[in-house]
């Protein structure tokens, strides 16, 4: 085995992607692991579902547990980096060295309470933090996520499915406003609604306070009004981890700026939540905070990692945007852009009966994306039809083309 | 190079059907992951290693014989 180490810092799926492909392409070298976490590398998705719902669920880990293609620091998280010297320093205050550098820290939750009891409102991103949210949605709870998107609905789904007593508040209209387009989005507020949940939108959390000589946390919002409830989720937004990059020489703007190939500077790569990579057809910088896209950038990631090695082309990133959402047993699976309204061109069927296809086109008849819910066949034509219409506007921005 | 699915864990993302199209294909009635071939020839090993590699819940994977 040659002395060749690629040092992964981050401990979620990107992470576990870049070690097992690595692993499959059989890397003449050696992978180190670091995490802040204590765990390694699990599955995020469930935590707002099933370890929610459900009792005594474990974390779903991404590599085997006795998986030996890697070394694991753990529970040791990055605090600098000299890319001159090609070292990362760690809290504990030891140095790894590397040859190539994975940046995969993603993120964690915005927090934006203020007020006596905001170190009592809940937060998710870790398998402790889904354990500790389990135990207090007991039924009857009354529960206030505050948010709309992605996680806030799922957060809402599972507390209603445990029994407790439901309100989402975000500055929204309507469930899943920002992600699906108001067409979709009305539609799974209805679903909601079905369920019992409570809207309180249009309006932002400012902050919570105990109450006298109760366990009840009252929530402030911007429009003067009050909120009470046991339980308090804040699904607010994200925040990259990248202030141990700052003054580095890494390029930081909301994430790790990286070129097309996923590479920040020689030797330097990012992936998963924290990386934003320049789309070199678009010009555009993006960010991607889902599961799949963890997994499509760790691939690229590693795979140009052997390529700069055996000098053969590099990868580029250019995964059409997907992403998927369990709510109430249905799946939602959303492909591409959907949030422009006017540019919804097919909507067919019914979100709350679980069959439903919303396409959405652009002005020259170009799918920018779909909403589809138990139409298997038809996610994955669109999927293709995507796929080419990427691969199509790649060529014609190749130099040369 | 023989590829394998554990139908329980795939959730019909359909990553695999897009990376592998000749080995992958998805249920009409649920999506759910179905095998085209179990036997693969080498020169398709890229593919389904990329199949493998973006699976959002590890469903897939090669047994080298």
């Amino acid at each position: 085995m040659s002395d060749h180490r690629v040092v992964v810092v981050g401990g979620g799926a990107a992470a576990a992607g870049v070690v097992s492909t690595l692993e499959r392409a059989g890397l003449d070298g050696q992978v180190t692991v670091v995490s802040d976490e204590f765990q390694r590398p699990y599955d995020r998705p469930p935590l707002s579902k099933s370890v929610l719902t459900d009792s005594g669920v474990q974390p779903t880990w991404l590599l085997a547990p006795d998986h030996r293609g890697a070394q694991y620091v753990l529970g040791d998280p990055a605090v600098g980096l000299d890319i001159h010297t090609h070292r990362v320093a760690l809290s504990s205050g030891r140095l790894i060295p590397y040859e190539d550098l994975v940046i995969a820290t993603g993120v964690r939750p915005r927090r934006v309470l203020n007020g006596d009891a905001a170190d009592r409102a809940h937060a998710l991103r870790t398998y402790d933090d889904a354990l500790a949210l389990r135990d207090k949605l007991t039924a009857g709870a009354s529960v206030v996520v505050l948010g709309a998107s992605v996680l806030g609905t799922e957060v809402a789904a599972s507390a209603v499915q445990r029994g407790c007593r439901v309100v989402v508040a975000a500055p929204e209209l309507d469930l899943g406003g920002r992600l699906l387009g108001s067409t979709v989005a009305a539609m799974l507020t209805g679903v909601h609604e079905g369920h019992g949940v409570q809207r309180w939108l249009g309006r932002s959390a400012l902050g919570v306070d105990t109450t006298p000589g109760s366990d009840v946390l009252r929530i402030r919002f911007d429009d003067g009004t009050v909120l009470d409830a046991d339980v308090v989720v804040e699904a607010t937004g994200s925040v990259p981890n990248t202030e141990w990059l700052q003054g580095t020489g890494v390029t930081l703007a909301d994430g790790v700026v990286t070129d097309e190939h996923l590479r920040v500077s020689s030797g330097i790569w990012a992936a998963g939540d924290v990386c934003r990579w320049r789309d070199d057809v678009s010009g555009q910088t993006e960010r991607r905070e889902n599961r799949t896209n963890a997994s499509e950038q760790a691939l690229i990631v590693a795979r140009n990692i052997e390529a700069t090695r055996n000098g053969s082309p590099m990868r580029r990133m250019e995964a059409v945007p997907y992403f998927w959402t369990d709510q109430y047993g249905l799946t939602l699976h959303v492909l591409g852009r959907v949030g422009h309204d006017d540019q919804l061109e097919e909507l067919d069927g019914d979100l709350s009966s679980g069959d439903m296809a919303a396409i959405y086109r652009d002005g020259s008849g170009r799918l920018a994306g779909a909403v589809v819910v138990g139409r298997p066949r038809v996610l994955r034509e669109l999927r293709l039809e995507m796929v080419k219409g990427r691969a199509a506007s790649s060529a014609a921005a190749a130099p040369g083309a | 190079m023989r590829v394998e699915i554990d139908q329980d864990l795939c959730c019909a993302a359909g990553h695999c059907v897009v990376a592998a199209p000749d080995v992958f294909d998805q249920r009409d009635e649920d999506g759910i992951v179905v095998l085209l071939r179990t036997d693969v020839p080498e020169e398709g090993r890229g593919e389904v290693e990329d199949a493998v590699g973006i699976c959002p819940t590890r469903a897939i994977w090669i047994v080298d014989e």
